[in-house]
């Protein structure tokens, strides 16, 4: 592989371009009577412009003059003036949810800059801004040194029955930090349903799972028309996040004539003999004892033997 | 090892124009962390370690962060010395340059310990050892196995998978952007996988039944997949553009899996499932986001992606000298046949696989006041196939007159989704909403039903006034048509073909649904 020769020369980019001027989302206007200034803030909250210094943004923004004079703190709080002569958090764009400031201003401060970036293009039409979910609600910018929120820490606590799902006996690795839950879903807004990040739930699955892409010689209609008919991505009681048991899932559709629609209990499974070998319908992997190339098959077929069928998925 | 010394070599190169640059004060932190772990682990180990190792160990964690003006430096590594550790490291100058590394190793434990007669496990070729019975002899039933599990093998169903990824993104303080990304994914293990084996047709006058016995085989999973990621764009506060294209090569060691028929006891009778082929894709799409006036926004994003395969069918199948397979005896056989292998007729052995998506969505939202907002969307999909159409031909045992084929049939489908929500925000923190949406699949050359039909209306309240809750509740009426197509099936409703009638696939039936949840 060359890819380290490549990136070799990638490297050297920066050195060339490093000295070209910064450039900035935009240029804020400003009610310029009622701006004060950080100082005026700060002879009050001394401990938040001591944790800004130190956080993403005020390393990332510290170094314009701007930021440091004139349009600091009041740039994402709003002009100070009327606050700092009632002092009330009613006067001043606060981000703590307790104070009851509606989203849409919290997220508007944010935007100012934000909206230029092809991550968050499509904040207006995800869920989380339909729902009135905002910035501050997911991301620290005072607290943290990195105010990316953390998705296994901060999704979890609003979706509550992810919480239970990714617990559950088949699971992907969210809660051993192996998937985070932006490795899928594009939080700050998607087109797609449930905001993940591609066209459909099949081609992002495919991203990991390349073994299921095929094409396959013969395919399986419902696994080519989305994972999701058979599978919980975020975590079932059940092997292989499938949604319900072996049998009774296939049986969602497969449930006309032959075998495929026998009530499979405790009769037919448990009360079989070797030279009656009904059990295998129920027990071990079910309907997948047989049929086990369920995401389709290179196996050749043919009309009279259809236990080494590829079309039947059995091989 | 070259390729990360390069990778190394240009991570500190970066660090370098990240330092030179930087004018302001530097600042550092980090740590260093080794621990020791005993662990006494009884029960099902496997769940307890799915994804993590928790063996006795010694392992550690370090982090290290550097940052001087708007230049930084992350460098992060977690439980070195397992089989989870994790290493990251992201250099970069805001609104200039980021450099991304990292190497991820991720466990899967289903089943530790677990036994089998065969041997080879790992590799594509599953067998064992066993003296061949006389024909005619075995009244006992059972496989010619081992029955000693001092001989079997013992091994464990897990998988480790290994990523490693690289990844550079240039802003250069202007509003342009370029992204690249390369991604390796290596899997390496063993699943499981079961396979019918057939009925004892080496017993004489034995009865058969429908399809025989199943073997549990230890299937080997050897897989790499190689992601390239590509993308550029515009980005200001009014309009952002992107383009982006992805290539994707995936790569199987093994083709396929031949393994000994257990139940074939006269002779060593070798059978084969497929495995997951080689495959290639490619995805281009393009998307633009636009601020409106009044406080609204459009978007509208396409893409197109197309995958490949290319195999070599095998037209071999094992069969009897009685032209059946092991597996199916129509008649009480007055001796066991002797196996072999039947050729069938294939229109080509060359397998095309060929598939593509199409997409193209739209989007709409807007607050003309300060109480409402509007969403109102569009997404057309359609997934094509133009794989190769393979016709098998064979003759039937019973009358070698008669020839029986089959072919296998490309899948495709499209479908269409609108749809429009208003939402208005009451006193109280509290927000109703309203919902339209409809959804329309029609499906290629399906038996039972080629298109399907949802609409669905829901009202949603939703209340955000307590600091510790959110509470919502909604109403959901779904409406779902389908053109069934089997209506009419069956000479009469005698014919036991008819009871096809009444029985439909869970998304291609009439439903008629309200939830509240």
């Amino acid at each position: 592989m060359r890819i380290g020769r490549y990136l070799s020369v990638f490297a050297f980019l920066p050195f060339l371009i490093s000295l070209a001027g910064p450039y900035c989302c935009n240029s804020w206007a400003s009610d310029a009577d009622d701006i004060l200034g950080n100082s005026t803030c700060v002879e009050c909250h001394e401990g938040q412009a001591e944790t800004y210094k130190r956080s993403l943004h005020g390393r990332a923004l510290g170094a314009k003059k701007e930021m440091k004079d004139r349009y600091g703190c009041e740039f994402c709080h709003g002009p100070g003036a009327k606050h700092a002569e009632d002092e009330s958090a009613e006067s001043i764009v606060s981000f703590e949810r307790k104070r009851g400031t509606q989203a849409e201003v919290k997220n508007a401060a944010c935007l100012k800059c934000h909206s230029a970036s092809d991550e968050v293009a499509l904040w207006a039409m995800g869920q989380h801004e339909q729902f009135d979910v905002s910035c501050s609600d997911c991301h620290s910018v005072h607290a943290d040194s990195k105010p990316h929120a953390n998705p296994s820490d901060r999704c979890l606590v609003c979706h509550k029955d992810i919480r239970s799902e990714i617990r559950r006996l088949s699971h992907h690795p969210v809660k051993e930090n192996k998937v985070s839950c932006n490795d899928c879903h594009n939080s700050h807004g998607a087109m797609a349903r449930a905001m993940v990040r591609d066209d459909s739930i099949n081609e992002l699955c495919y991203k990991c799972h390349a073994e299921k892409r095929g094409p396959f010689l013969w395919e399986h209609v419902p696994v080519e028309e989305n994972c999701a008919n058979c599978h919980n991505p975020h975590g079932s009681n059940r092997p292989g996040l499938l949604k319900a048991r072996v049998s009774t899932l296939c049986q969602d559709c497969h449930n006309g004539v032959s075998h495929s629609s026998l009530p499979y209990d405790q009769t037919s499974a448990f009360g079989s003999t070797r030279s009656d070998p009904a059990s295998r319908l129920l027990v071990g992997r079910s309907c997948l004892n047989c049929h086990t190339s369920i995401h389709g098959s290179m196996h050749s077929d043919n009309a009279f033997f259809l236990e080494s069928s590829g079309r039947f998925l059995n091989r | 090892m070259r390729r990360s010394k390069m990778i190394l070599l240009s991570a500190i190169l970066l660090v370098s124009t990240a330092v030179v640059s930087a004018a302001e004060d530097a600042s550092y932190d980090g740590s260093v962390s080794l621990e020791g772990r005993v662990t006494d682990q009884t029960g099902q180990s496997a769940f307890l370690n799915q994804y993590e190792d928790m063996d006795d160990a010694v392992f550690g964690n370090f982090w290290a962060n550097y940052y001087k003006g708007k230049a930084y430096l992350e460098l992060e590594g977690r439980n070195f010395s397992l089989t989870d550790q994790s290493y990251g490291l992201k250099v970069g100058r805001y609104e200039t340059f980021k450099f991304s590394f990292s190497y991820d190793e991720v466990p899967h434990k289903i089943s530790l310990g677990a036994r089998t007669f065969y041997h080879g496990i790992g590799s594509n070729t599953l067998t064992y050892s066993a003296v061949d019975r006389q024909k005619d002899t075995d009244t006992e039933l059972i496989p010619n196995v081992s029955t000693d599990p001092a001989t079997w093998s013992v091994f464990n169903y897990e998988e480790q998978r290994r990523t490693f990824g690289v990844g550079l993104e240039l802003s250069l303080n202007s509003p342009y952007f370029f992204r690249v990304k390369f991604t390796e994914d290596k899997q390496e293990g063993t699943r499981p996988a079961g396979v019918v084996t057939g009925v004892f047709p080496d017993v004489a006058e034995y009865m058969l039944s429908a399809m025989g016995n199943v073997v549990e085989l230890p299937k080997p999973v050897d897989y790499k997949t190689q992601n390239t990621v590509l993308e550029a764009g515009y980005r200001s506060e009014r309009v952002v553009f992107k383009l982006s294209g992805m290539l994707s090569d995936f790569k199987n060691e093994n083709k396929e899996l031949s393994w000994r028929n257990p139940y074939v006891t006269t002779e060593e009778l070798h059978e084969i499932i497929s495995l997951p082929p080689d495959n290639d894709y490619y995805k281009v799409a393009g998307q633009v986001s636009v601020q409106l006036p009044y406080r609204s926004a459009l978007a509208v994003r396409g893409g197109y992606s197309k995958g490949t395969s290319e195999s070599l069918i095998d037209p071999t199948i094992p069969v009897s000298t009685d032209g059946f397979p092991p597996y199916f005896l129509p008649f009480l056989p007055l001796e066991s046949p002797i196996y072999g292998t039947r050729e069938l007729d294939l229109s080509t052995n060359r397998f095309e696989g060929v598939t593509s998506r199409a997409n193209a969505s739209v989007a709409f939202s807007s607050r003309p006041t300060k109480s409402l907002d509007i969403r109102a969307y569009y997404k057309y999909f359609e997934r094509d196939s133009d794989s190769s159409v393979i016709t098998f031909s064979t003759t039937d045992p019973e009358d070698p007159t008669n020839t029986g084929t089959v072919q296998n049939h490309p899948y495709g489908f499209e479908k269409h989704n609108a749809g429009i929500d208003l939402g208005y925000w009451l006193p109280m923190a509290t927000k109703a909403m309203l919902g339209f949406d409809w959804s329309d699949i029609g499906r290629d050359e399906l038996p039972i039903a080629e298109s399907t039909t949802d609409r669905e209306v829901w009202f949603e309240l939703l209340n955000r006034h307590f600091e510790a809750c959110t509470l919502r509740l909604k109403y959901a009426h779904l409406d779902r048509s389908s053109d069934f197509k089997l209506g009419d099936i069956g000479e009469s409703l005698i014919d036991p073909i008819s009871i096809k009638r009444f029985v439909r696939y869970y998304d291609s039936t009439d439903k008629n649904r309200d939830a509240v949840r």
